[in-house]
């Protein structure tokens, strides 16, 4: 990969481009193939599994779980539900709840993802949630936070990530910058409106395949555009910071075809289990 | 001759207020307890032939069977494996268990007497009130602790369990390994917070390093939670779902 990548950057740092750079030395450019492998490489299940592990301890840093078993146990069976038709066998997908009244959700890398009280108690059926959960599942398997980690070149080509019986992984400093990366992605800036209709896409897919209908997703949808157009400051201010307006959500999902009325929506249980 | 049965309670988190080090606590006949890592203790029981024990918390009634296959946890359904079966009210199970498990219903002791409560590993200390012992003509023992009631029968005598039982008979070894495997899910079952096992591999120097920031330690929780393939089938067909494994 690196031998493959050092000569479109040699070709783009000497001016082939049409962009004049300058002198450009021996060591960046090295430094810049370094960057581009990294960018490009395939991180393994369990590799993917210890950056999320760090950017899930910053996520966690920042609000604590939420310790409520049942509704926990509740999250975790509608989301391996769906999990089960995203098609990433390798990935261990861990559901948790959040204790924050902001309406938001996370994924990270490898499979941790975590829904806040605020948007768990926001939806009205168990297919809301499915699909809340889908569309979480949507980000990890598109790689999103991953991608915006690997293109901020914090994980340099070689590097070794999973600890092995020499002391190898992971260093704290390292693990630092990706789990800031993670943070400004997820809770500060958000992913990119291409991410997050890719995710409700696939969410959709996923969560209509799973057996639910989509239409609630859509009045889920509905329901929070409606909440932000009232005011888009306290619990709603996160996810009007990081994500696209519902409306502009729904609004792609429908002239992508996917807001299914077929399937289950599961109220009753939601009322009896999740709510 | 059949191999005996072993019922194998690993009691994780029932540690008394000064952590006990002793490797075994309490050992009477067919019953002993041993001190495990991290102030965790073990509460074996052995029997000529399965061991059955019941137990009824809000008017539920659970029932266990160690046989030569492993520890199953009945239900409607059939046989679920220990390891597999969650639970919902984890401290109250652990505490009805432990009681069901006193063969000679003189009450759970260690070397500091009788236990008076059960601290888990995260959360308020719960108090063990008064037990109320009973028996009836058949030898079924039933117990009432804290508004939960458990009813414990045996088939066969209790056979006099060696003080090192735990670790010394080899002809058991396989069966004590397999019931070890269905018991070290237990805690995990019971409720996503608690488990001694399920991957997590505990926070490393470099991650304590990075400080209040990181939670690491909520992350090894949620690493721990874990719903069995088994539920989330038995789920999906409930909910009349179309995404079965």
């Amino acid at each position: 990969m690196r031998r493959l990548a050092l000569p479109a950057v040699v070709l783009a740092l000497s001016g082939c481009s049409g962009i004049s750079l300058g002198p450009v030395t021996a060591d960046e450019v090295l430094k810049a193939g370094s960057a581009v492998a990294a960018s490009q490489h395939q991180y393994t299940p369990e590799e993917e599994r210890q950056i999320g592990r760090v950017v899930a301890a910053r996520v966690l840093g920042t609000y604590p779980l939420w310790d409520d078993p049942a509704r926990t146990r509740y999250l975790n069976l509608v989301g391996q539900t769906v999990a089960r038709q995203v098609g990433r066998p390798g990935t261990d997908w861990r559901f948790a709840l959040l204790d924050t009244d902001t309406v938001n959700a996370f994924s990270c890398p490898g499979g941790y993802v975590f829904v806040t009280r605020g948007l768990f108690q926001s939806c009205g059926s168990e297919a809301e949630l499915a699909a809340v959960l889908a569309h979480e599942c949507g980000h990890v398997a598109g790689e999103h936070v991953l991608n915006e980690i690997k293109r901020s070149n914090l994980i340099s080509a070689g590097v070794s990530i999973v600890a092995d019986r020499a002391g190898n992984g992971l260093t704290a400093d390292l693990m630092r910058q990706i789990g800031e990366k993670g943070a400004d992605v997820l809770i500060v800036r958000g992913m990119s409106r291409k991410d997050e209709f890719d995710a409700d896409a696939r969410g959709c897919r996923v969560a209509h395949g799973a057996g639910y209908a989509t239409q609630p997703y859509a009045e889920f949808l509905l329901r929070l555009d409606a909440r932000m157009a009232q005011g888009s400051g306290g619990a709603l201010a996160s996810l009007a910071k990081t994500h696209p307006r519902p409306s502009a959500r729904l609004q792609q999902l429908q002239d992508e075809g996917l807001i299914f009325a077929d399937g289950r929506t599961l109220a009753d249980r939601w009322a009896r289990v999740g709510k | 001759m059949r191999p005996h049965r072993v019922l194998l309670v690993a009691l994780a988190g029932l540690a008394l207020a000064d952590g006990a080090s002793a490797a075994r606590l309490l050992v009477v006949p067919g019953r002993a307890v041993f001190a495990g890592p991290g102030g965790s203790k073990a509460v074996v029981l052995q029997a000529e032939s399965a061991a059955r024990v019941e137990v009824t918390s809000g008017g539920k009634t659970s029932v266990f069977v160690a046989d030569a296959d492993g520890v199953w946890a009945i239900t409607s359904v059939g046989g679920v494996g220990w390891q597999e079966r969650r639970w919902q009210e984890a401290d109250a199970w652990l505490l009805a268990v432990l009681v069901a498990l006193d063969p000679k219903a003189s009450g759970v002791r260690s070397e500091r007497g009788v236990v008076k409560g059960y601290q888990p590993p995260a959360g308020a200390r719960t108090p063990l009130g008064a037990v109320e012992y009973r028996s009836d003509s058949r030898g079924v023992v039933s117990y009432t602790v804290a508004g939960t009631v458990v009813r414990r029968s045996e088939v066969g005598p209790l056979p006099q369990l060696a003080a090192d039982a735990f670790a010394v008979p080899k002809k058991q070894k396989g069966g004590l390994a397999r019931l070890a495997d269905a018991t070290a899910g237990l805690a995990a079952s019971d409720a996503p917070k608690v488990s001694s096992t399920a991957g997590a591999r505990g926070v490393t120097e470099e991650e304590k390093k990075l400080g209040k920031g990181y939670d690491f330690a909520a992350v090894e929780k949620v690493e721990k939670i874990a719903v069995s393939p088994a539920d989330v089938d038995a789920f999906i067909r409930a909910g009349k779902l179309g995404g079965g494994s």
